[in-house]
């Protein structure tokens, strides 16, 4: 079955919110489970966990599995990293330069080793 | 938040092959109907005077938009999935943002037919990520080949 491990990168700011959702009925639909993945800039991220949990939550909800990684560096490296290990990505962005930014996107679809779904914040 | 209706635009080339296998993969997961499309770069011929050269060159781009969308229909008929085919005239980003209203995913690759458009087909997935009113899952050069 395809579209099993799915990487979700989420932020602080809420610019994930819409890519978090369609990722979880991806899978709904596949019958995968998820990474929510929090690249900060610090160990010990409090707001950054928060940020992860809630996607746990919200996968519980619809019986998705969702899994947490919280990661310190730069965002595009660290998920392009780890795209090697995931079926798909399915990211947010904003446009601005926050830590889902048009850039980082960008580096991602360039390079990631799997597909990527870009998810436009509607915020 | 659904995939039902899958648009994949397609250039003919070699690079679009593993977009449609993607959203064939997709299709086959989600239950969606697919529609390729083709568009017909009017950049390539709008400052051309009209003569016989333009109109030669249209049905040429006519023809190869043909065989590019026929071609995702046979891999789709293959595996079963629904499928519709449109050739639109325009300048491709443009064009592809515009239908991206009716859609609930686009597929692309990063990579175009012409050597230089390596980095130009870069930015038409970009530029389509930008403006599109649906969420873009592109498929780039490096995931082309894993």
């Amino acid at each position: 079955m395809s579209f099993q491990k799915i990487l979700v990168p989420v932020d602080n700011d809420g610019y994930a919110d819409d890519a978090v959702d369609k990722a979880i009925a991806l899978a709904e639909l596949s019958g995968g489970s998820i990474v929510a993945l929090h690249v900060g800039n610090k160990a010990d991220d409090k707001a950054g966990q928060v940020t992860v949990d809630k996607v746990v939550a919200k996968g519980k909800e619809k019986g998705v599995d969702v899994k947490t990684e919280m990661a310190t560096g730069s965002p595009a490296e660290i998920i392009l990293e780890r795209s090697k290990d995931y079926d798909i990505i399915v990211m947010g962005t904003s446009g601005k330069k926050k830590i889902l930014s048009g850039s980082v996107a960008k580096a991602v679809i360039r390079s990631a080793s799997c597909p990527v779904i870009v998810v436009r914040s509607q915020r | 938040m659904s995939f039902n209706n899958i648009l994949v635009p397609t250039d003919g080339s070699e690079f679009t092959k593993s977009a449609i296998n993607k959203s064939i993969e997709m299709a086959k997961v989600t239950g969606a109907t697919i529609t390729a499309v083709y568009v017909l770069d009017q950049s390539v011929y709008s400052t051309m005077p009209l003569d016989s050269t333009v109109v030669n060159l249209y049905d040429t781009l006519k023809a190869e938009g043909e065989s590019a969308v026929n071609y995702v229909k046979e891999k789709c008929d293959e595996a079963s999935v629904p499928v519709k085919t449109e050739i639109v005239e325009g300048i491709p980003s443009k064009a592809i943002t515009t239908m991206s209203k009716g859609y609930d995913l686009i597929v692309m690759g990063t990579l175009g037919k012409k050597g230089m458009t390596k980095v130009l087909m870069g930015s038409v997935a970009e530029k389509v990520i930008e403006k599109s009113q649906c969420p873009v899952m592109v498929i780039s050069a490096v995931a082309n080949t894993a």
